[in-house]
């Protein structure tokens, strides 16, 4: 018997994205067969390719189901953070920290995107970060003494060059009297 | 130098991260950044802004909340954006 593919209503997907076109419960049972979870371990590409094809009579390929992965782990990890922040949102709303529906889109976008980075590898992202600082710095730091070069050429060739000053034989005769001590 | 397959695909890694994200709320530049390095990407915010104004160019990506500060971007993947993602198998 072959399956019922469900589509969501709010997208519209190709044909041939099987995968993601299927019911979400069975989506989160292909999910949990390949990446597994506390019950059960992943049983990886090829075990979960011929599992869909034995037991649910779906006809999908390794390249395909690793995609899914990806994009499922990915769309659940947002919706526990859409989720958590209409939590937070109502809280934010009783306590009348929140007054206006364009604080609260504000607010719910900043808290959003705030948790979505939280939720990733804290250390590696700011190991990253880091790294990113240094090249902007250095970047930067570059820069300035090209800027530095620049402004040292421009001065070279507008500055005039200072003619030392003539003296006269009289002067000249003072300053051997005053070098000779004989003044 | 990127080439234009590693554009291609990062463009490709860019629309899969925004696909993912089916909530009411738009993905700011941070949090975009940071996904697309799942896909072995490790791109500066200039490249990433630039790929984004790409695809929205394109079609296939839509600012939102443009409404809030210009410094506080949001993304949200289009149906074509979608559709693009289906048809070619990513």
């Amino acid at each position: 018997m072959k399956l019922k593919i469900d589509k969501d209503p709010n997208r519209k997907p190709h044909a041939r994205a099987v995968l993601k076109n299927l019911p979400k419960t069975l989506q989160a049972e292909v999910y949990e067969h390949l990446a597994g979870s506390e019950k059960m371990m992943g049983q990886g590409l090829q075990s979960t390719t011929n599992w869909l094809k034995d037991t649910k009579n779906i006809n999908t390929n390794n390249t395909s189901l690793s995609t899914f992965r990806k994009w499922y782990g990915l769309r659940v990890r947002f919706n526990d953070t859409g989720e958590l922040v209409k939590e937070m949102m109502e809280k934010c709303k009783k306590q009348g920290l929140i007054k206006t529906v364009e604080q609260e889109r504000r607010v719910a976008q900043i808290f959003f995107n705030r948790l979505t980075i939280d939720k990733q590898d804290p250390e590696l992202w700011a190991l990253v970060e880091n790294v990113n600082l240094d090249i902007d710095k250095s970047d930067r730091e570059n820069q300035r003494v090209k800027m530095e070069k620049e402004e040292h050429k421009l001065t070279l060739k507008t500055k005039k060059p200072v003619k030392k000053k003539e003296i006269t034989a009289d002067e000249r005769q003072l300053r051997i009297r005053q070098i000779l001590g004989t003044e | 130098m990127i080439s234009t397959q590693q554009l291609e695909l990062f463009d490709g890694a860019t629309l899969k991260v925004l696909d993912a994200n089916n909530t009411q709320f738009g993905l700011a530049l941070p949090a975009i950044r940071m996904l697309v390095r799942q896909f072995g990407f490790n791109a500066s915010e200039t490249e990433m802004v630039d790929t984004l104004e790409y695809l929205t160019g394109k079609g296939l990506v839509k600012e939102v909340s443009k409404t809030l500060a210009k410094a506080f971007r949001n993304w949200k993947i289009t149906d074509a954006g979608r559709q693009y993602l289906d048809e070619n198998n990513l």
